[in-house]
């Protein structure tokens, strides 16, 4: 599995296009919003999760499509690699990296905004991942399970800009404990749920995938 | 001990459109074989080879990989094989370098070795280059170095040698002759007899899915009746007694107006010419000619291309 995510963040470090894509937008999103009118000197407190999904949308496609493009998924099961090896170090590649990316940007928000985001943080810390990784689920079954990718790529690029125009739109700087609780716990029972239905694919999907 | 590596028992394969790759398969290779499939394409090659690595599942009958079903190998089992599938397993966006890194981490291989391999396979110059601007010669020897980086008992490898420029086509061959020295037991394909013929000590020829021939290099001859052919012509037409004569007395494989073929790898030349003059029957010429296997085999390819 350590190899998998080993080279798929190789290849995401060739994607320097996206990559470079990927941390401006993040910069911008998580600086421009203390300087929005009536904003002043405040953090939305889901900033740190648009780097996260906005990576998670670039760089699904490029983990999940690299076989197909290199047709090399017989070569990897054929491999002492097992399934659940090649999909976890996938999804967890793409985790990492974004995850990594939203960190770097964020942290030096937060340190700037000083103390009283306690709330920042936690978003930051908790819900971040936790819908990350639900979202990176959900595009690992529709990349094993519909046969034209292409669709999954217009679908990313729409839930990118919908993640985006929210984002402008909606400058939350508070959010209430049970609200955040139950957005958490919803996170989590979806991690779950996800992970029983990718427990469904096998070799011999994958297989029909290549041939 | 000499024990079974690769076993096919009864093994047939039958794609779901129909297409009968593989019918009633019986082979079994022992530890230190080196063993060639050969065979035109389509002949089921790539089909066998899947099997072995358990990416197919037979239709029938059973594959075993030193006693363990190969549909079900353990990953214990699969760091023991070394291989090459057609589809080569490299990676067109990430360097030289970085594929080699990438397999012996899967295979638990010393990361130093990288360094060895790609040295010793020539490539320690290009190891910062992407694999998608190599040519196709580097390539393939980048997919073999690969699929040996972690020293495996067995390689199995599909065509390694086939499309290549005669210099690379050369190089691979010798590398591979190099490893069929050790105790490895090595299975490969081509649809080239001249790259079998210098690798292997036993050339298996399969046709339509179906083994034709098993065996050394020799047994193989012997099996597709290889030797030599000898064509006496002489100054007048052969007929009647005399024709029924000498077709009883030798292998006579034809005979035509003023030729007659001879075939078999024991007919003694002489006496038929000894003959033929005590009958009256001047000699004018007599050509000998050895027929290759490679003579046989284009001979079958021949027949299934007119089919
Ligand atoms: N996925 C497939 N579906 C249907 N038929 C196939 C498939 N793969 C191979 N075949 C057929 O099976 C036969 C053997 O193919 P293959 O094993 O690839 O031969 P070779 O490697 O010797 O060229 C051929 O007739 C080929 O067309
Ligand atoms: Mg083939």
């Amino acid at each position: 599995m350590k190899a998998i995510v080993w080279k798929e963040t190789r290849i995401f470090m060739h994607e320097k296009a996206k990559l470079i894509t990927l941390i401006l937008v993040s910069l911008f999103i998580i600086f421009i919003n203390p300087f929005l009118p009536g904003r002043e000197g405040t953090f939305s407190l889901i900033s740190p999760l648009v780097p996260t999904l906005l990576g998670i949308c670039i760089f699904s496609p490029v983990v999940f499509q690299t076989e197909r493009y290199s047709r090399t998924l017989g070569s990897l099961l054929a491999s002492p690699l097992s399934v659940q090896d090649i999909i976890l170090g996938k999804c967890g590649a793409v985790f990492l990296f974004s995850y990594s990316i939203t960190l770097l940007t964020s942290i030096p928000v937060l340190a700037v905004m000083g103390t009283g985001f306690l709330m920042g943080i936690l978003m930051l810390l908790i819900t971040t991942p936790i819908w990350g990784f639900v979202l990176i689920e959900i595009f690992c079954i529709a990349y094993a399970t519909i046969k034209n990718p292409m669709v999954l790529q217009y679908l990313a690029m729409f839930i990118t800009i919908g993640i985006v125009i929210t984002m402008m739109n909606n400058g939350v700087t508070s959010i209430d404990i049970h609200l955040f609780l139950i957005l958490n716990s919803i996170g989590i029972v979806l991690i779950f749920l996800l992970y029983v239905l990718m427990g469904g694919i096998n070799k011999e999907k994958m297989m029909r995938i290549i041939s | 001990m000499v024990s079974n590596v690769i076993e096919f028992q009864d093994v047939s394969k039958t794609y779901p459109n129909g297409t009968e790759a593989l019918k009633e398969i019986d082979v079994s290779i022992n530890e230190g074989e080196v063993v060639g499939l050969i065979g035109q394409n389509g002949a089921g090659k790539t089909t066998t080879v899947k099997l072995l690595l358990g990416l197919l599942k037979p239709t029938s009958g059973i594959v075993k990989l030193w006693g363990e079903h190969s549909y079900t190998l353990l990953s214990k089992t699969k760091k023991r094989i070394g291989f090459l599938l057609e589809d080569k397993g490299l990676y067109e966006n990430l360097t030289v370098e970085e594929n080699v890194l990438f397999w012996a981490k899967v295979y638990d291989a010393d990361e130093q070795e990288v360094e060895k391999t790609l040295k010793g396979w020539n490539l320690w110059n290009e190891r910062k280059m992407f694999v998608k601007d190599l040519s196709r010669g580097m390539k393939q020897r980048l997919a073999i170095a690969k699929a040996v980086i972690h020293n495996p008992h067995f390689i199995v490898m599909d065509e390694p040698t086939s499309n290549l420029d005669p210099v690379s086509r050369r190089t691979v061959v010798d590398l591979l002759k190099g490893f069929a020295g050790s105790d490895r037991t090595i299975f490969l394909t081509s649809h080239d007899l001249y790259d079998i013929e210098r690798i292997c000590t036993r050339v298996i020829m399969i046709r339509c899915g179906v083994i034709i021939a098993d065996g050394s290099m020799e047994e193989l001859r012997r099996q597709l009746k290889v030797g030599k052919e000898v064509k006496i012509t002489v100054s007048r037409d052969i007929e009647g007694v005399l024709r029924n004569n000498i077709s009883k007395r030798y292998p006579i494989k034809e005979i035509k107006d003023r030729e007659i073929l001879v075939s078999g790898e024991h007919c003694d030349t002489k006496d038929i010419v000894r003959f033929l003059i005590k009958n009256d029957v001047d000699v004018e010429r007599v050509e000998e000619k050895k027929i290759t296997l490679e003579d046989i085999y284009i001979e079958i390819i021949k027949e299934d291309e007119d089919r």
